[in-house]
């Protein structure tokens, strides 16, 4: 149960706001939130050293801590402690940066929206943990019914609640396809056990090899089982806002309140990705022969970039344009996912580029939720003349700016490294894909910085000096220190990942 | 490929078995997405969506029964009560969500509920 120690906080934590709830209405809101964070602190620092624990004990001896029927659906790998630490840390910043939503703009229910912060982000971690069908599935819906409900909170303006409505039918579809995919997986191998299905799921060409312990065989390119990989693939897609289909994201981002954007924009992407890790990257990739989904997503991973990109430029709303940013982004990292051969380099990228996505992200959502606080609004004009009312705000944009862009020397630009690496690795020899991405990296440039230019060179209208909130001010420091701090820590992370991801490997 | 409509048809007249039930369900998962793709009001895609969620129940059950898995196993059984009591909980969430957009816009038609754009 000790390694379990990530999810058993963030289970306390959203009952602990569940009951907080009944006492709690209208003002008082923000304290509980800055409790929360520190309790998810105590949390993060308590799971850092329970992984390096993790990492000296190997494997083999941390499973033989974990009792039995825990650990047939629970992994208790260092890399799953590792993405359970990093929820807890999500839902930390995300206590953080509502702080002065909860206190002052959300009237009824604020102690609800922290708890149903606690419990996606425990969605989260549990999908990290899955090893079985069943278990990542519930996990990833635990994940995104808390995500309809974030989005729906401000039940008195029409537009969150069409965000809410929006996301909830597409959500509920994408997961209904998903399911039927895996109801096929399922019957046509008799197992749910990842591990299991990753033995089952072979090379093969014969329909029905042999049986294993009542469970039978099947080739990877029996078109049953293509169907229901495909199917999967279209669930998390959605999940991921994965061209085409992405149509939601920018509704849900824009309409929802900001942040619970700045949560969706971090916690049901990175659950999704870790789902495509354990499903796609580590069950359904046969080790040798055809992967049944790996032509259709590369082809959509290199639109998934460019259309984000392109869009991104003419859009006026800045969480619009973060919306279509956000899908960009999902499009970089499926680079690594498709870049298959190269695995032990692909796996440490993503884990990589998924820690400095969701520092950069929360922390420029920050920046937006900083000023929508004060301004209510979201365009681009809100930001004129931003240098001189709060430099604070504006020369963090510009960091961020620069992470999400991937210049040097920030977190995103390492994260961009190691994924295009992935792809020119001579195993893979994915070039025009890595030169598409940088083509795309080009583009991002254009419109984070054209944010910029309206913060620095275009005079604003108002001109009174602004005061950030304690929360969303050390919600942008800690990402602000986490972007850049990352870098020189980035050789050791790597190694961490690079260890953590063969041992998964083995799993 | 196994699979062909005509060895499919075949099949149908024997007794009944995997073949009808997975039949069975596709055609109900084929419906229910006809009717999210088709229907305006927002109660009735949910009713679509219910449809979509019981086929993968009934294709779950089926494939416990007559599957590869052990019988012992109720990987299959389990699987579908925990659907069922997700599709409780989207339900209830989804009929929250359309009741507070209904009583701030006076309709349920997805394609009215339309100011996000750009």
């Amino acid at each position: 149960m000790l390694f379990l120690f990530p999810e058993l906080i963030l289970c306390g934590l959203g009952l602990g706001a569940t009951v907080a709830a009944l006492f709690c209405r209208g003002r008082g809101a923000g304290r509980w939130a800055l409790y929360g964070f520190f309790v998810c602190l105590a949390g993060v620092v308590t799971g850092l050293c329970l992984l390096a624990y993790a990492i000296d004990l190997g494997p083999e001896a941390t499973g033989q801590l974990t009792p039995e029927f825990i650990a047939r659906t629970f992994a208790v790998d260092p890399l799953s402690l590792f993405f359970s630490t990093l929820a807890l840390a999500v839902c930390g910043l995300a206590m953080l940066f509502s702080m002065e939503f909860v206190e002052e703009v959300l009237e009824e229910h604020p102690a609800e929206f922290l708890a149903l912060i606690a419990f996606a982000s425990l969605g989260i971690a549990c999908v990290a943990r899955s090893r079985d069908l069943i278990t990542l599935f519930f996990s990833l819906e635990l994940v995104s019914i808390s995500g309809y409900l974030l989005s729906g909170m401000l039940r008195r303006e029409p537009r969150s609640l069409e965000a809410a409505l929006k996301y909830f039918l597409i959500g509920a579809v994408s997961s209904a396809i998903m399911l039927f995919g895996m109801s096929l997986i399922y019957g046509l191998t008799g197992a749910t056990d990842l591990r299991v299905l990753r033995d089952a799921v072979g090379e093969g060409h014969l329909h029905a090899v042999g049986q294993l312990a009542g469970v039978r065989m099947v080739s990877s390119q029996d078109p049953m089982v293509i169907t229901g990989i495909l199917c999967i693939v279209v669930g998390l897609g959605f999940k991921i806002a994965m061209v085409p289909f992405h149509m939601w994201c920018p509704d849900v981002y824009e309409g929802a309140p900001t942040p619970a954007t700045a949560f969706l924009s971090v916690g049901p992407k990175a659950a999704g990705f870790v789902a495509i890790v354990r499903l796609l990257m580590l069950t359904f990739a046969p080790s040798s022969g055809p992967v049944p989904w790996a032509q259709p997503v590369l082809w959509l991973c290199a639109l998934t970039m460019t259309l984000g990109n392109v869009v991104a430029c003419r859009q006026t709303n800045l969480k619009r344009m973060l919306a279509y940013s956000s899908i960009a982004h999902s499009g970089y990292i499926l680079i690594a996912v498709v870049s298959l051969g190269s695995a032990d380099l692909a796996l440490p990228a993503i884990v990589m580029y998924l820690i400095a996505y969701v520092l950069m992200n929360v922390g420029a959502f920050s920046v937006v939720i900083a000023l929508s606080n004060i301004e209510g609004r979201e365009d681009i004009h809100a930001y004129n003349g931003l240098s001189k009312r709060s430099p604070y705000l504006a020369y963090a944009w510009v960091i961020f700016a620069m992470s999400l862009a991937g210049v040097p020397p920030t977190a995103g630009f390492l994260g961009k490294l190691y994924v295009f690496m992935a792809a020119l690795d001579d195993r893979v020899r994915l070039y025009w894909l890595a030169v598409v991405g940088v083509a795309n990296a080009v583009i991002s440039v254009w419109y984070y910085f054209r944010v910029a230019r309206h913060m620095f060179f275009v005079e604003g209208v108002r001109t009174e000096p602004i005061r950030v909130g304690r929360g969303a001010g050390w919600a942008i420091g800690l990402s602000l220190a986490g972007t850049l701090v990352l870098v020189p820590l980035f050789p050791w992370l790597i190694s961490f990942a690079t260890s953590a991801a063969q041992v998964l490997g083995a799993w | 490929m196994g699979f062909m409509l005509g060895d499919i048809l075949e099949s149908l007249g024997q007794p009944v078995g995997l073949r009808h039930c997975l039949v069975f369900a596709a055609l109900l998962f084929a419906v229910g997405l006809y009717g999210v793709l088709t229907r305006r009001n927002a109660i009735g895609i949910l009713m679509a969506l219910e449809l979509m969620l019981n086929a993968v129940n009934a294709n779950l059950v089926a494939f416990w029964r007559y599957g590869p898995g052990p019988r012992e196993a109720l990987n299959g059984q389990v699987f579908a009560v925990f659907v069922i009591t997700m599709a409780a909980a989207e339900a209830a969430v989804g009929l929250a969500i359309i009741l507070a957009l209904f009583r701030l816009r006076r309709t349920v038609n997805a394609d009215e509920v339309n100011l996000l754009k750009g």
